[in-house]
């Protein structure tokens, strides 16, 4: 029998007993024992590390930073927009709250500023608009966006993977909360089930072909539904969406806004939306362009 | 305390003496210590400024300055044999062949290299021979400023008196009049580069006093003007692509049988090959000389300033000036010992710093012109004995630099003088709570090769910038116009030496100037080992050089 | 002090050991051990970056970074020198550019690989936050990019250390010479100076200049009002 062999340092520095004496072993058995040329050390001690600091160490710094301002005025929560970046801070925090092996590798690797004491609040905007409260917003509005149809894009980040526990803002399955921020500020919900399907993320930049086929989907589904625009929580589904709309026809295209562009419109501040897309809205509310 | 004891910096028996200074500030910010009358200057400077020792320089022996007086250092190299021998070069195989050569890789020549290329020769055709690397000059080192009479309240006239009487009134009034009407100009250039002055918040220049101003007009970018000019033409420079070689120096010129300029002989100091470079135009930018160390005195220079050009150009037979008028910059570093003659710019007592001799006493107005201000200091230590000396021996008065933070605020030093801060917080100093040691410290070639208004010297197709070049600030220069004179004069020969490329017409190639360059110095009787020029300064141990075996 | 006299320090230049006085920096150390620069010399002042030099020191296995010109000899040093930072310079024009970190990202990508680990701040001779400038840039930040680059002298240390092999020096030069062209305010009086001088309006008082005998110009000189 031929197999191949894989000894590790132990056996060649500090105890060559273990190997010499299966050697001798196996020769009287028939076993070749063949050592793999070129072998590594298997890496022990970081590979069976679960505090992989190196990645954590851009959110951990932000965390400090955050730390030190909330102790000026008095806050420990932090707001987030990107779903990208809720996701990343939200796990990073939640992994340094309940790893403290890990807290303590991090605290110790940035000797430059002081201890991260895992107390801050990682909240995504939406979850601070449920806080305030919906019908509290509903009072708030001044341009109710009555007759605007709007399909609520919810990107996967904002509500997976619930590892740690509490990274979703909702219902990972059917969540509601971009639905009813929906009817705060006038407008009615265009229920499409794709509402939580994943627009392909980074493959937009080596398999583009996939995120044109996951994007073509979530617009179709919410043009089926009559949307007038889609909402959108994250810059890089903003990305592929409005990449997937390029390769629609005309008339089979959505436009996607951010959520907070329009509940800007409907509290009557900047928008910051083109003009081009405004003035649909403004037409399809039958308000007039406002300035 | 113990004499020898060191707290925060300096020893025990400076400390004593910082305490004195400490008592007498109070009383000092009150007072401004009298100017000196022209008269006065004159006999404070024949006394005192290492220029006027007699025993100091020497007539030169052969060429187109024969007869006049050079320190010794500089009438050795003028008086020594060429690095090559005319008949191991090879002319007849030309490496390179460019429109305009520029001998010498600072702020003079890269601001020629690029108005040249503005003016419309291309990259290719021009070539920037650089000693070490691109940028390394004096000009990266220069941290107070550069002047241009901008502001409402001053006027092209006013820098000009200024500039003549700073340089004793000797300056080639051609060369003045050019410096200060052009500087407005450049100064406007190098915002457009990019480059970062200090500003107030509605973009007006913040503008200073330096020695010898009677408009506060120096212009700067904290204390790395010098720093931030190179590498704004530095990057220019690689961006537009003109061509450079690096750690190549000149060793010889080459003339053609008009005896015109037509290039130079390369050496390059890593592989000791030699290359032909053949030029319509040839630029001489080589800046300074103080690695030669005259009289014994540190140097602020760069490594490399060791007055290479003006051999280069006096050669081919171009004459020089006022080379006996070296600048002894007032304010070197004096203490420690790890950074002696290092710059401590004149911007510090631009800030409102008071020189300060051992017992806490004023003993010069703050900003004389630099040749007065060293002189004054150099009489303070070594006439009346009221200067520190540090554990090398060397002399040195304070400077009060606490005064700064107490006449412009708290935290002026770390906004204005960032570098000199940290350079002294290395040695556990504190500028902003205690005063500074210093002496004067070899600093600018005031002289140099002549030219015209068009930057031409006296040799057709040879054109000269900056530091190298004579007569702009006469028998002394004034702070912050070393840094105006490499941008106007290097613009000057940019454009025209890109003009004369246009009709140039070189002819055959000879090396017969060092020919006869050979048998003047033979004729004259000078027999010696020495070799010109020296290409870069030996610091190499005692002990090792008395033990060297040449052997590849 | 005679040189017997002096108190010494040991130093390994490449691995040899020379015994050179302990209050020599590093350069000096170099050059009274015997060699002669051609390389890793410039300003010999702190300026010009050119004499970065890596270092440990005995009983101690951390690599350290300094400027040769600047810091001085310890005992039991072992050093090496960097002579040339291996870095191709990018090719941009100013004046076709936009002064928005944006640029800055696109013309160095890597940027963005910036795990923030902050070896790049440990190396900087210059006590510059580099990390926190390349930051400063992912957080759309030009302004504070270029203040806390200015020091920057370019010698690379941060480069040669950093494992997103960001160039860091050649990354502030574009910030600042964005910044410097675009986003600072362009000096009114300048401008109009310099269309003064073009239009002639000094050419009386300078040639009045030009012609005054010696001894007019020194009265004048004398006279000279100095502003407070």
């Amino acid at each position: 029998m031929e197999v191949l062999y894989y000894p590790g340092c132990s056996l060649k520095n500090t105890y060559p007993e273990f190997e010499k004496s299966t050697y001798a072993a196996c020769e009287k058995l028939g076993i070749n024992l063949v050592e793999i040329p070129e072998w590594n050390c298997c890496g022990v001690v970081p590979s069976l590390a679960t505090d992989n600091v190196m990645r954590h160490l851009g959110a951990v710094r932000s965390f400090i930073n955050a730390q030190e301002k909330g102790k000026e005025i008095g806050t420990n929560v932090v707001v987030t927009l990107c779903s990208m970046c809720y996701n990343v801070l939200k796990r990073v925090n939640l992994i340094l709250k309940e790893q403290v092996d890990t807290l303590k590798n991090v605290n110790d690797f940035i000797d430059d500023q002081p201890d991260y004491v895992p107390e801050l609040e990682i909240v995504h905007f939406l979850s601070l608009l449920k806080n305030v409260g919906f019908d509290k917003l509903k009072e708030r509005i001044a341009i109710p966006l009555r007759g605007l149809k709007v399909a609520p894009y919810y990107s996967c980040a904002l509500l997976r993977p619930d590892r740690p526990k509490g990274v979703p803002i909702d219902d990972p399955e059917n969540p509601t909360v971009i639905e009813n921020l929906i009817r705060s500020i006038g407008a009615e919900p265009a229920e499409f089930p794709f509402k939580t399907e994943c627009c392909g993320n980074y493959h937009i930049v080596f398999e583009p072909h996939i995120v044109e086929m996951r994007t073509k989907k979530i617009i179709g589904s919410a043009r089926s539904e009559n949307a007038d625009v889609i909402l959108s929580p994250c810059p890089l589904c903003t990305y592929n969406l409005q990449h997937g709309n390029e390769t629609l026809d005309r008339s089979e295209q959505v436009p996607v806004v951010f959520f907070t562009q329009l509940l800007a419109l409907s509290l009557d501040v900047k928008s910051h939306l083109s003009t081009e897309i405004e003035n649909q809205i403004m037409k399809k509310i039958g308000g007039k362009k406002f300035v | 305390m113990k004499k020898t004891e060191i707290i925060e910096g300096y020893l025990g028996y400076m400390r004593e003496s910082i305490e004195v200074v400490e008592k007498t500030r109070e009383k000092r910010l009150k007072e401004t210590f009298p100017l000196m009358s022209l008269e006065e200057r004159e006999e404070i400077l024949k006394k005192f400024h290492p220029d006027y020792k007699e025993e100091a320089k020497r007539p030169v022996k052969v060429g187109p300055n024969k007869g006049d007086l050079m320190p010794h250092e500089v009438a050795d190299l003028l008086e020594a044999y060429p690095l090559a021998k005319p008949k191991d070069i090879d002319l007849s195989k030309v490496d390179f062949n460019v429109d305009i050569l520029i001998i010498g890789g600072g702020g003079a020549g890269m601001t020629a290299a690029l108005w040249a290329n503005y003016t419309g020769v291309d990259a290719e055709n021009i070539l920037i021979v650089q000693k070490l690397r691109l940028g390394d000059s004096n000009s990266i080192m220069s941290q107070g400023g550069i002047q241009a009479a901008d502001k409402p309240n001053d006027s092209p006239g006013l820098h000009y008196l200024d500039v003549m009487g700073g340089g004793h009134f000797t300056n080639d009034r051609k060369l003045a009049r050019r410096l200060v009407s052009d500087a407005p100009m450049l100064v406007k250039w190098h915002e457009d580069l990019g480059v970062i002055y200090d500003k107030e918040s509605d973009g007006t220049m913040v503008t200073i006093h330096g020695g010898g101003t009677c408009r506060k007009r120096m212009h700067s970018a904290r204390d790395y003007t010098g720093l931030e000019i190179v590498r704004s033409l530095k990057d220019e420079v690689l961006n537009k692509n003109i061509s450079i070689l690096e750690f190549t120096s000149a060793v010889e010129l080459l003339t053609d049988e008009q005896m015109q300029v037509a290039g130079a002989v390369l050496y390059n100091m890593e592989t000791q090959e030699y290359y032909v470079a053949k030029a319509k135009s040839t630029i001489l930018t080589t800046g300074g000389f103080g690695r030669l160390h005259i009289q014994g005195f540190p140097t602020t220079n760069h490594y490399g300033a060791t007055a290479d050009g003006i051999i280069l150009a006096y050669r081919v037979g171009a004459k020089l000036r006022d080379l006996d008028a070296v600048q002894y910059h007032p304010t070197g570093a004096a203490y420690p010992e790890q950074i002696v003659g290092l710059l401590v710019t004149e911007k510090v007592r631009g800030l409102g710093a008071q020189p300060v001799n051992k017992n806490g006493e004023q003993f010069v107005y703050p900003r004389e012109p630099r040749d007065v201000e060293a002189s004054a200091i150099i009489r303070e230590c070594y006439e009346r004995n009221n200067g520190i000396e540090t554990p090398t021996g060397m002399k040195g008065v304070w400077l009060d630099s606490p005064m700064v933070e107490i006449l412009q605020g708290e935290g002026t030093i770390a906004k204005k003088l960032p570098a000199m801060l940290r350079q002294y917080k290395r040695f556990d100093i504190d500028m902003t709570q205690d005063p500074i040691l210093v002496f004067p410290t070899l600093h600018f070639q005031n002289g140099g090769v002549i030219v015209k208004e068009n930057a031409e010297t006296t040799v057709q197709g040879l054109f000269a910038a900056g530091e190298v070049t004579g007569g702009t600030h006469g028998k002394n220069r004034l702070m912050g116009n070393s840094i105006l004179d490499y941008s106007v004069f290097g613009r000057i020969a940019g454009i025209n030496a890109a003009k004369h490329a246009k009709k140039a017409k070189i002819g055959k190639l000879t090396l017969n100037h060092v020919t006869k360059y050979k048998k003047m110095l033979k004729e004259a009787g000078i027999e010696t080992d020495r070799k010109a020029p020296i290409l870069l300064p030996e610091y190499r141990g005692e002990k090792v050089l008395s033990h060297t075996l040449e052997i590849f | 002090m005679s040189e017997e006299k002096k108190p010494m320090a040991t130093i390994y230049i490449m691995g040899k050991a020379y015994k050179v006085p302990n209050t020599l920096t590093i350069m000096k150390a170099i050059e009274y051990a015997g060699y002669r620069f051609i390389r890793s010399c410039g300003c010999r002042g702190g300026f010009c970056g050119s004499c970065t030099t890596f270092y440990r020191v005995k009983n101690d296995y951390k690599l350290y970074v300094d400027l040769a010109c600047q810091k001085r000899v310890e005992d039991e040093m072992y050093i090496v020198q960097l002579p040339f930072i291996p870095a191709e310079k990018p090719k941009w024009d100013l004046g076709k550019m936009k002064p928005t970190t944006d640029e800055v990202i696109r013309i160095f990508p890597e940027i963005t690989r910036c795990l923030s680990c902050n070896v790049c701040t440990e190396a900087c001779p210059q006590d510059i936050e580099v990390m926190r400038a390349i930051q400063a840039l992912r957080r759309g930040d030009l302004e504070d990019t270029v203040n806390l680059t200015f020091d920057c002298i370019s010698c690379g240390a941060c480069s040669m250390r950093c494992p997103a092999e960001i160039t860091h020096y050649q990354v502030f030069q574009l910030a600042r010479g964005l910044y410097g062209k675009y986003e600072t305010i362009p000096a009114k009086h300048l401008v109009e100076r310099v269309k003064e001088i073009e239009e002639g309006s000094f050419d009386d008082e300078l040639s009045k200049l030009m012609d005054m005998n010696v001894e007019k110009l020194k009265e004048l000189y004398k006279k000279r009002e100095i502003e407070k």
